[in-house]
């Protein structure tokens, strides 16, 4: 045990790793939904198993692998950027891209098929025969029906990102959250260790929450009978 | 689909048979061969103590493999158990039952897999305590859900009036529906044990040297990854080969079962 006060050593270590987070999560949005969106162009096309294959095979690859790989390619052999640490923002390059490549990977899956399926609905031959607009039907009446179970999916994907973010963490040698858990199990220090389990519990617990009220946005069907 | 039938056997194939192809024994210290280039003599090459790495893989993948198996088999009788009690039992086991579940869905799984084993200390009892309590969550879940939806059905009502309970119940008339759903949600976790073992491997929280694991082969190829890179390349592309395959096969019985329904 450090003896160490938790909440200073906790800060520190949650202004590392909740950018690294949020810029992971916008990689992982920035490939798959253009990606997905591609692939749905012609279900079945070059692109859609082209996209499906990537995707299958992002899911098998664990992050720290991935980030091994990565620090070999771009760190060691071509020593285009830093590996290890996190002292400029150079450093959070490779570690975002191993995050992202990984939140990619399982978005895509689910943007696709929730695209496929919005496309099946019956009502959109309806409003396509009354005349509206192909970039309406698109905005308006796929889109919001590809979103809900990308929103469902969305808790897991976080879920599925702290466990990423504590591995690659510790392989980029970065002194956030995951690396702080690490070392206090270590160290056996409880209060450390605790602090972290309650923390991303917490996070989990409101990212849920807020996925169901978003639910309640875009599908007002939700919640009608349990008023 | 064939060809992930074929890959599936011959991984299985490979687990079981493994220490009969091995070339040497996967924990003989070989000092003067250390990190040896891949060659004739070592197919893969040799780690840092010299040991073969194609015997580790091979050895490797019963700790990976028949471990996730067992793992996911555990989490899978907690689960259903559970999820059972929660549609059979009544209004107030039910509220239990689904009320722990959330609470054990509230933690990330590996998250928590990470303290539980590094708490209890590193070792294979503890690893494998850790990803199971862990890991049967989604079981309870499609299991109650199942089980509320079987609940209203005809021959159900039926078996109740013709006097047969509770557990008699759940297995002539709850598990037959059960049986497919379930089985697609344990390839997913199968899949996700192997990943869950590897990476407590590489924390150095899973099985202990020097057992062959490919988690914690590849925490110990880390350090070489300047000098020899190709070492850390093969046990990751063994977690990934199976997880695949594994996922591959999830998908192929999930699109048969959905054709299967579509059609009664």
């Amino acid at each position: 045990m450090t003896g160490r006060p938790v909440w200073p050593d906790l800060r520190t270590a949650i202004g590392y790793t909740f950018p690294l987070a949020f810029v992971a999560l916008a990689i992982g949005l920035v490939i798959s939904v253009p990606l997905a969106i591609l692939a749905t162009k012609r279900p079945g096309g070059f692109i859609d198993r082209f996209a499906v294959g990537i995707a299958s095979l992002g899911n098998a690859i664990p992050a720290y692998w991935l980030g091994l790989i990565l620090i070999l390619i771009f760190a060691v052999k071509l020593a285009w950027l830093p590996a290890l640490g996190a002292s400029t923002p150079a450093h959070a390059i490779l570690p975002a891209l191993t995050l992202g490549l990984g939140v990619a990977a399982s978005l895509t899956r689910i943007i696709r098929s929730g695209i496929l399926e919005a496309r099946g609905q019956p009502f959109l031959p309806a409003i396509r025969r009354r005349g509206v607009a192909e970039r309406s039907v698109g905005r308006d009446h796929i889109a919001p029906h590809a979103a809900i179970p990308v929103v469902t999916v969305f808790g897991l994907e976080l879920a599925f990102l702290l466990e990423g973010l504590v591995l690659v963490e510790v392989i980029f040698g970065r002194p956030g959250l995951g690396t702080f858990l690490v070392q206090a199990i270590l160290a056996r220090d409880f209060s450390h260790v605790q602090a972290v389990v309650v923390l991303t519990a917490l996070v989990f617990v409101i990212v849920d929450l807020i996925i169901d009220l978003i639910y309640r946005v875009i599908d007002p069907r939700i919640g009608e009978n349990d008023a | 689909m064939r060809s992930v039938w074929v890959l599936v056997i011959v991984l299985i194939l490979l687990a079981g048979l493994g220490p009969m192809l091995a070339p040497y024994d996967p924990t003989a210290i070989n000092i003067p061969k250390r990190l040896s280039p891949p060659s004739v003599e070592f197919l893969l090459g040799t780690d840092a103590l010299g040991r073969d790495i194609l015997s580790r893989l091979l050895y490797g993948a019963r700790w990976s493999l028949g471990l996730a198996f067992l793992i996911s088999v555990i989490s899978l009788v907690i689960g259903t158990t559970i999820g059972l009690a929660a549609a059979l039992g009544g209004k107030i086991a039910e509220w239990v039952m689904m009320r722990t579940t959330d609470t054990f869905l509230a933690f990330p799984e590996l998250v928590a897999a990470i303290v539980i084993a590094g708490l209890m200390g590193a070792g294979t009892w503890s690893l494998n305590f850790a990803l199971s309590v862990t890991g049967w969550m989604r079981y309870a879940r499609v299991t109650r859900g199942i089980g509320l939806s079987v609940q209203s059905r005809g021959y159900v009502l039926q078996a109740r009036l013709a006097g047969l309970r509770g557990w008699s119940i759940a297995r002539w008339h709850y598990l037959p529906s059960l049986i497919p759903s379930l089985t697609v949600v344990w390839t997913g976790m199968f899949a996700r044990a192997i990943l869950g073992i590897s990476a407590l491997g590489f924390l150095g929280f899973g099985v202990q040297p020097p057992n062959p694991e490919w988690g914690s082969m590849l925490l110990d190829a880390r350090v070489h990854l300047r000098s020899t890179p190709l070492q850390m390349i093969w046990p990751g592309l063994a977690v990934v080969i199976c997880v695949l395959a594994i996922n591959l096969t999830g998908d192929a019985l999930r699109d048969a079962l959905a054709k299967r329904d579509t059609y009664e």
